[in-house]
């Protein structure tokens, strides 16, 4: 009889110690949860199941060096004016290089404009000196419109973080028009393709549809529309996760 | 030569003196515009730079610093050549 009784009181401790340490092991899986490191062996992080891996955290590895690109994805160095210490960007959108092809071959043409001179000479009736700094302020125009051309699209930019969306808008050298949008403000996300150009070269433009008073937010020749659509729902399945679990910054 | 044809080349070569002076005037006039254009357009590429912070913002203003330079540097040359 007392064997039993002897036996069972074993297992009873042994299960408390069982217990007991996989209690500390938590406790050490928390903390260094806490501190910002994974969980060895396993890909178990804040309690999203086995398998689930952060959007960041999945594209790190689609990352590209560049610093003049349409389409980066984690840009490291870029940061914008109302950006959170801990925010991180995911996306960086700028028009596509396609669509910038207009001036572009404006300004070369501009650049050889002035060869129309020989064949047409309608300069001849002013004095050389007078020809000569026409034709330099002609190329003095041509360098502000090129350089201002390139800045209006290279500051005309959409970001995505994790937890918003930022439109950064330069209409001209005067305007500037900075909108944004919770992910989880976010209702509906389309993307539209038309055209043989951008079938072809694959951009096109997206419209978010926000609770926010602002009813609507349109990304206009962005690179890899479905790209972006995609990794815009995963973020917001990221957000209801947090929201779920309560860690909503 | 009657004193009316007189009077016209004397109205001629005047009017021609005129309008080289306007010329003058009016490209030295436009060159400070560039010249104030230039400078507005570094104060800007500071502002959209504080915007959105990237890693070409330095070449960026370099270049608009450039630009300003070579807005007076068309000035002088405007002073000497016309």
């Amino acid at each position: 009889m007392p064997d039993i009784f002897v036996a069972k009181k074993k297992s009873i401790e042994g299960k408390r110690q069982v217990s007991q340490m996989g209690q500390v092991s938590q406790m050490s899986q928390m903390r260094q949860v806490r501190k910002g490191r994974q969980v060895s062996g396993k890909r178990k992080r804040h309690g999203m199941g086995p398998r689930y891996r952060r959007v960041a955290e999945r594209l790190s590895k689609e990352r590209r060096k560049g610093n003049v690109r349409s389409f980066s994805i984690l840009p490291g160095k870029v940061r914008f004016e109302t950006q959170e210490t801990r925010e991180k960007i995911i996306l960086l959108l700028r028009q596509h290089w396609v669509t910038q092809f207009s001036w572009v071959l404006t300004a070369g043409l501009m650049i050889w404009a002035p060869l129309c001179l020989l064949w047409i000479p309608i300069l001849d009736f002013l004095p050389g000196n007078f020809q000569f700094m026409i034709i330099v302020i002609w190329y003095l125009l041509i360098v502000a419109f090129i350089y201002e051309k390139f800045i209006l699209w290279f500051y005309h930019v959409f970001i995505i973080t994790d937890e918003r969306v930022i439109d950064v808008d330069f209409y001209n050298l005067l305007y500037k028009e900075v909108s944004e949008a919770k992910i989880d403000n976010i209702e509906d996300v389309t993307y539209r393709q038309g055209g043989m150009m951008k079938a072809w070269l694959n951009f096109g433009d997206i419209s978010l549809q926000t609770a926010a008073e602002k009813q609507e937010f349109m990304i206009e020749n962005v690179p890899q529309p479905f790209k972006v659509v995609k990794i815009l729902n995963e973020l917001k399945l990221e957000e209801e996760h947090e929201k779920i679990e309560g860690r909503v910054r | 030569m009657t004193p009316f044809d007189k009077l016209l080349e004397f109205l001629f070569e005047s009017w021609r003196v005129d309008v080289l002076i306007l010329g003058k005037v009016g490209i030295l006039l436009f060159l400070v515009l560039y010249l104030l254009f230039s400078l507005m357009i570094v104060r800007q590429v500071h502002l959209m730079s504080k915007t959105v912070k990237g890693s070409i913002e330095k070449i960026l203003m370099l270049a608009a610093k450039g630009l300003v330079i070579l807005s007076i540097g068309v000035i002088v040359l405007a002073l000497f050549v016309l």
